[in-house]
């Protein structure tokens, strides 16, 4: 008998049974139908949406988030690449970003935007024919110098300001970390009232990946004397753009 | 095991007791997140919310074999290494493995109280590795080689005058007492540490076994760093920290942030479920998920305890209890404490061993009302009492006081019997008279000598309340008659 076999038969043992339980009961532990019901509400008109962003607005105040609003990507682009101008880097050296390999993010068209200005962007993504582990640490050595990391985002909770993100090839978990400065694009179609709807969302996916991460807003700590301080390990600065249109 | 201390909990808390300082943290945390909390638990969260979500603790706990395998099933389905370790040595060799076998010289750690419990990090050091704690808290406390106080606050008794000067050492910055100065001057130093690891260690907030992650809440990223960066990720788990689905997860997340820092949720919540899959471009490359007993299998056992293992660890109870207010983290001398403390580490390492615990709480069920679950630890307490008075043989409990536990037996046997306490009653006021002074009894003797130092007893009356009943009631009735 293996350990695995031996801890789970001690288990039963404790409990008091011989059998393992019946798992179809204790895997649906939701009342029937209130998963349709959460997904039913999450898909809300524009109307409701443009009411949840403003209620995304005050609760990222707190948080010390910034929400920018944008008809367009064209205008975010403008907006992000004059954001990306005026900041310093943390850490010295030149001004890199690092974006996922993300559809809404190529629309920004930062590269063109930033063409004439001292400030790389990089795709976190293999190059074609790239060996995963070289490339891996490829990336990881930009992520390292750049002080700007830029993501999309899964869905957006309005009441608690949490972005999801959910990795996979081109949406690396680095992005969002390692950089000083987090700046997140979202549809406003992607937003959803609170982590409830969110939950149902990744419910619905089925299978999940190998890591899904909810951020709201920038690294912080309180840990000497209670007192807030924003930048403890992950990045110091988040806005979070919001497409309207 | 962390032992921090050769003092006894009453040297302990006298310490603390007289700590001016201390009291004045220990407020600020109660009075913000403990009266947080408790304003969440009215305003924001059903009490059929709580309820539903003890239910589900308990389900899960009575199914837990599935749950695990489920857990493992789908974690090892992504690539992931899962070991069951039956004792904490188990575990803490099965640590050292993974970082033999990777040649480990760095390791960090995004804060995990299982590790501590389990003695981790000593094993880890002796063989060359070294141990980092990433939390700024816990890095503090690390670099003053003390221990950490408080469930989620580890160093809050510790001011800034003391963590400048610790820095300003360890560090070699320039002394400030700056709070932003200070965690700006930690970033730096562990950022090093973080990008240069081998090995992550994480602990385990709540699991979720139908989609197969670990999942770990933090504000500061340290613990996504942690799990993230290095080759290697170590996430350890106490068996119990596990939901079935993720609907439970929902559930249990939002008490969870709520009840440990009346936060609506954490900066970061990080479900981690595999090492680095084809095709993406960072992550581990190696995940290892160390699902641990260490005793919890007993408490699962015992009906009595069963409940304990509901705890999802948030650390309410420390910021409500009047008893931890007092006399702080350090006086429990243990991985854990505060109430949960009090009950857990009596039955992690012995009854007997931590027998001052389950005395030092006063049972005033504050713990139990803040709890996100429910957990009634004051009751847990009491049955911990009852085992020390009488012994338990399940447990290994030796009775304390063969004396005290004659001496309740007897009362009990006369409180029970109308002729033997009436005697008793008649023979006290015999007995009392040379002790009754200005009216009351002062001063005791014997074991009665420590209750009367601070208070004084009545002495029984010269009459007793069911007698002046037989006696007037009856005079009343009859003149009643005569009228």
């Amino acid at each position: 008998m293996n350990n695995e076999q031996q801890f789970l038969d001690r288990i039963r043992k404790a409990l008091g049974r011989d059998q393992a339980p019946d798992e179809a009961t204790l895997f649906s532990s939701r009342p029937e139908g209130e998963l349709e019901e959460l997904l039913r509400r999450a898909d809300r008109d524009r109307a409701g949406r443009l009411e949840l962003l403003e209620e995304l607005r005050q609760s990222a105040v707190p948080l010390n988030l910034n929400v920018h609003t944008a008809e367009n990507l064209e205008e975010a682009g403008r907006r992000i690449a004059n954001l990306a101008l005026v900041s310093e880097t943390e850490w010295g050296g030149d001004k890199h970003i690092l974006m996922h390999d993300d559809p809404v993010l190529h629309g920004l068209k930062l590269p063109e935007l930033l063409a004439g200005d001292p400030v790389a962007v990089d795709v976190a993504a293999f190059e074609p024919g790239e060996d995963e582990l070289a490339g891996k640490q490829r990336l990881r050595g930009i992520a390292e110098r750049a002080y700007i990391g830029l993501t999309g985002a899964d869905w957006c909770a309005a009441d608690c300001a949490a972005i999801a993100l959910l990795t996979g090839p081109g949406h690396g978990r680095a992005v969002s970390l390692v950089p000083s400065i987090l700046i997140s694009v979202v549809t406003l179609d992607r937003m959803v009232a609170d982590l409830s709807e969110g939950y149902a969302q990744l419910e619905a996916r089925g299978e999940l990946p190998a890591s899904v991460s909810f951020i709201s807003g920038p690294s912080k700590t309180a840990d000497i004397e209670g007192q807030l301080v924003h930048g403890a390990h992950g990045p110091r600065e988040m806005h979070l753009f919001v497409i309207t249109g | 095991m962390q032992q921090n201390s050769d003092k006894t909990y009453s040297e302990l808390s006298q310490d603390a007791i007289g700590d001016e300082e201390l009291h004045a943290a220990i407020r600020m945390v109660q009075n913000g997140m403990g009266k947080g909390a408790q304003a969440m638990w009215r305003e924001e969260i059903t009490p059929e919310h709580r309820r539903l979500a003890k239910e589900a603790r308990l389900r899960t706990l009575n199914n837990l074999d599935a749950v695990l395998a489920s857990l493992a099933e789908k974690i090892r389905a992504r690539g992931g290494h899962v070991y069951f370790a039956a004792t904490a040595e188990d575990a803490r060799n099965y640590c050292l493995e993974v970082a033999r076998k990777n040649n480990v010289r760095l390791a960090v750690k995004g804060k995990s109280m299982t590790s501590a419990e389990i003695g981790m990090d000593p094993l880890l050091e002796e063989n060359g590795v070294e141990v980092v704690e990433t939390d700024l808290g816990e890095y503090i406390i690390q670099l003053a080689g003390e221990a950490p106080s408080h469930i989620i606050a580890p160093c809050i008794h510790m001011n800034r005058k003391r963590i400048g000067k610790l820095f300003q050492e360890k560090l070699g910055i320039p002394y400030s007492e700056d709070p932003p100065t200070l965690t700006r001057a930690a970033r730096k130093a562990l950022r090093e540490k973080l990008l240069g690891a081998d090995m992550g260690i994480s602990g385990c907030n709540i699991a979720c076994a139908e989609t197969g992650h670990v999942c770990l809440v933090s504000n500061e990223g340290n613990i996504r760093m942690c799990t993230t960066m290095p080759k290697v990720h170590v996430a350890l788990m106490g068996m119990e920290r596990v939901t079935a689905t993720l609907a439970e997860h929902d559930m249990l997340l939002r008490l969870l942030t709520r009840g440990a820092s009346a936060q609506k949720v954490s900066t970061y919540v990080s479900f981690m479920g595999g090492p680095r899959q084809p095709g993406e471009t960072d992550g581990p490359e190696e995940f290892h998920l160390v699902i641990i007993d260490n005793g919890r299998m007993k408490m699962l056992a015992d009906p009595r305890f069963r409940e304990v293992l509901s705890c999802i660890r948030c650390g309410g109870c420390l910021n409500i209890c009047p008893v931890y207010g007092r006399i702080g983290g350090h006086a429990y001398n243990g991985t854990y404490c505060g109430p949960i403390g009090a009950v857990l580490m009596p039955l992690l390492e012995g009854v007997n061993k931590h027998a001052d615990l389950c005395r030092g709480e006063s049972l005033c069920g504050a713990c139990k009302d803040i709890c996100p679950v429910h957990n009634d630890l004051p009751r847990m307490l009491s049955e911990l009492r009852y085992m020390l008075a009488y012994g338990d043989e399940k447990w290994g409990v030796e009775p304390v006081d063969g004396a005290e536990a004659c001496a309740f037996k007897a009362w009990g046997a006369v409180m029970s019997s109308r002729t033997a306490y009436d005697l008793l009653v008649k023979a006290g006021r015999i007995v009392q008279v040379p002790f009754v002074k200005n009216g009351v009894l002062g001063k005791g003797v014997g074991p009665l000598a420590k209750w009367t130092a601070s208070r004084d007893f009545p002495p029984i009356a010269k009459k007793t309340f069911a007698e002046r009943w037989k006696t007037d009631h009856a005079k009343r009735l009859n003149g009643a008659d005569n009228e």
